[in-house]
């Protein structure tokens, strides 16, 4: 790679390296082991880690990150992809609107409907959502009759969903005009959610490998989260995600996500194109 | 000729001290009075020394005022302009001073110029990365757009291998579901083959045992037949017996009349003619019950006889049924053969079909396999991808930082006035 003339060496990773690398970081940080990442997605972004951190070979990056709490820090945020954006896949949010949401609405009918976003970001996902309640049920009924949680195993991308304080570009791209008057103000280049929306949402640090901590939901949003997972970890979590939905509940996954051949016993497919699965 | 400014002031002092010297004896020469005389010598002596000390401070006080007024300048940002010393014979440090604060500015402008270049560049530069990020990102979400529409047809490949499978493994338990009724119905067939066998060899014998009774019937009636000829000709005997005794009774009662004609002498002869023709006459009644007895014999014979026929008759008919029992056991067993036949080929062919379904099931896991790993390549994909975007606004929020930056610096220098336009250097 070749940056203002100067030559940046990639520094080369092996497995024992790396594994090294995601011990010691789960031993410091009491976070779980990443192997349930896809090696090649850990492996990149370590190796950018360790390129950005000026260390010259492997050794002195191990040595660096033992000594600095902030490079570990830096290495498991760099290790998660925080990429989102309100409305993502429009299409999917106006399916969720028309029919989906009316029907679970009919069918748990008496009690609140819960929603669960997992893998949320900084909220734009489950703030989505909750501006399709306010439009659709108005703010009275969809506080009382909807439960949205949303949990992200990254408590900075967690503060920042609490801020609620959004770029126009690219993060509100998909927020129409109307919408945007609607529910943000401007603050100085930046958009603020408002009130009303924004606690209609409870946020909550979670891992989703830790299956035994999975709420009940009847709708769960997993989407452009279990692309970082390997097909074992991505199995073990959808049967775990199986045994929280009642029968007939509802899962989406990503648009590039697909349902592994073992879980479609416990999957029938809704609606292909916009990945919504019920309960079997 | 460079004279250092000390040798100047020296010369200025040897001057006046000069004039101071030489002044007195010019004086008195002028022929005053001794007071006025020194009044004047004083006068001459200050004004010497003022004139000269003038002569050489104007100079150095200019010098020095312009080189204060330019580094005034300089501080002030104002590099546009060289301080330029009137020209003299006899330069000092001024002049030098002057070269190298000139000099100074030269390496000011020089940096500026070569900070303001850089800076300029450097946002350019850093624009162009945020536009090239900006780009990327585009391309990138297209590549997103791309690879969900792959993954949206790896989905549906899944879904339909996941349905034709759902449907083969059907087909296939409906198919062994088939052979097993097929062999079943072989079974079946065997076995009604079997029992239609043992009904027809029942019928078989049953037609033996009628030929056989029909032999005897036959027999019977020619024994019938005989026995009536025999019946009549015992008849004829009785008949004839009777006969014997009619006569015999008459010829009795001729002997007893002559017995009576004989008298006395005839008496025991009556008695016997009177025996022998109560002989005579039980022969006749006995020959009589013969006769009788042969009739009812005989009606009785013929009516054995009859229904003897009768029955075979019944019988005959019974024949008929047994033969048609018999033919339709013949084509019972021929077509349950032909049914067991049929079953065999249907359990055989859905042993294939099993076979073959079998093959499709592992052809269609296969499948299943390939569009598995099809999708689990389009989401690596996919991830990287999505990895690549948030390195791509990363990048695009540093360089926009880098752009402040550059932005911030090029204010910075913009402070400094360049006359000239600089010429830019090249940071290589
Ligand atoms: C690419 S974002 C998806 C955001 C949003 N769902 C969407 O589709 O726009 C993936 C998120 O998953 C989170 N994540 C990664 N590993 C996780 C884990 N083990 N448990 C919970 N969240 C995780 C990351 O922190 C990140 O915010």
């Amino acid at each position: 790679m070749e940056l203002f003339g100067e030559q940046v060496a990639q520094p080369e990773l092996s497995c024992d390296q790396l594994e090294a690398i995601l011990v010691l970081l789960a031993q410091q940080t009491g976070l779980p082991l990443f192997d349930a990442y896809k090696e090649s997605c850990v492996k990149r972004r370590v190796v950018a880690r360790i390129r950005r951190s000026g260390c010259l070979d492997v050794e002195q990056y191990l040595r660096y990150l033992q000594q600095d709490a902030g490079e570990r820090e830096r290495l498991v945020t760099s290790l998660s992809i925080h990429v989102s954006q309100f409305f993502r896949n429009p299409t999917l949010f106006e399916t969720l609107q028309t029919v989906v949401l009316p029907a679970l609405v009919q069918r748990t009918a008496g009690r609140p409907l819960r929603i669960w976003s997992v893998g949320c970001s900084a909220g734009e996902e489950p703030y989505s959502l909750a501006i399709l309640l306010v439009e659709s049920f108005g703010e009275q009924v969809a506080g009382e009759q909807f439960e949205i949680l949303a949990t992200d195993i990254d408590r900075r991308t967690l503060a920042q969903a609490e801020q609620a304080l959004y770029d126009a570009d690219p993060t509100l791209r998909g927020v129409s005009a109307a919408r945007r008057e609607r529910f943000f103000t401007e603050q100085d280049g930046s958009f603020k959610l408002c009130p009303a929306v924004q606690q209609l949402v409870r946020f909550r640090q979670m891992d989703l490998q830790l299956v035994a901590d999975y709420p009940q939901a009847d709708l769960v949003l997993c989407r452009n989260t279990l692309i970082y997972f390997n097909r074992p970890a991505q199995e073990k979590i959808l049967q775990a995600l199986a045994d929280i939905l009642p029968q007939d509940g509802i899962l989406v996954l990503g648009k590039s996500e697909s349902m592994p051949a073992p879980l479609r016993a416990r999957f029938a497919t809704l609606d292909p194109t916009e990945r919504i699965y019920s309960r079997r | 000729m460079r004279v250092p400014l000390g040798y100047k002031f020296i010369l200025g002092f040897v001057a006046v001290v000069a004039v101071v010297a030489f002044a007195p004896p010019v004086v008195s020469a002028l022929g005053y009075s001794p007071g006025v005389t020194q009044f004047l010598t004083i006068v001459v002596a200050l004004t010497v020394g003022l004139i000269m000390g003038w002569l050489f401070s104007r100079r150095f006080a200019r010098n020095i005022s312009m080189l204060t007024e330019s580094a005034h300048e300089v501080s002030q940002g104002d590099l546009s302009c060289d301080i330029q010393l009137p020209p003299t014979s006899m330069p000092d440090e001024t002049h030098e001073l002057t070269a190298a604060i000139n000099q100074m500015i030269q390496n000011l402008r020089d940096l500026v110029g070569h900070i303001r270049g850089s800076s300029a560049k450097l946002a350019g530069a850093s624009k162009e990365i945020n536009g090239t990020a900006v780009e990327i990102s585009a391309s990138t979400e297209e590549v997103a757009r791309a690879i969900e529409q792959i993954s949206h047809g790896a989905e549906t490949q899944a879904e339909l291998v996941e349905r034709s499978s759902r449907i083969i493994k059907e087909t296939a338990i409906s198919i062994e579901l088939i052979a097993s009724r097929a062999r079943e119905s072989s079974r079946c067939a065997r076995e009604t083959s079997q029992t239609a066998q043992r009904g027809s060899d029942l019928a078989g014998d049953a037609l033996l045992l009628m030929k056989d009774f029909f032999e005897r019937i036959e027999t019977l009636s020619a024994r019938f037949d005989q026995l009536n000829t025999r019946l009549q000709r015992v008849g004829k005997v009785a008949d004839f017996i009777g006969e014997v005794a009619r006569q015999t009774n008459l010829l009795a009662l001729n002997a007893s009349i002559e017995a009576v004609r004989a008298g006395e002498y005839g008496k025991g002869f009556a008695v016997v003619a009177d025996e022998v023709r109560k002989l005579a006459d039980s022969t006749s009644h006995s020959a009589g019950e013969i006769t009788d007895l042969i009739v009812t014999l005989r009606d009785e014979s013929q009516k054995v006889h009859e229904s003897l026929l009768e029955s075979s008759r019944t019988i005959r008919e019974g024949k008929k049924n047994v033969d048609i029992t018999a033919g339709a056991f013949a084509e019972i067993i021929a077509s349950v053969q032909e049914t067991e036949r049929r079953a065999n080929s249907i359990a055989d062919l859905s042993q294939m079909q099993l076979e073959s379904s079998g093959k499709m099931v592992h052809a269609v896991d296969e499948i299943a396999k390939v569009a598995d790993d099809n999708a689990a390549a389009t989401e690596e994909v996919s991830a990287a991808t999505e990895e690549q975007l948030a390195a791509m606004q990363d990048m695009a929020l540093a360089t926009r930082e880098l752009t402040q930056l550059a932005d911030e610096l090029e204010r910075l220098v913009r402070r400094f006035t360049l006359e000239e336009p600089v010429e830019l250097v090249e940071t290589a």
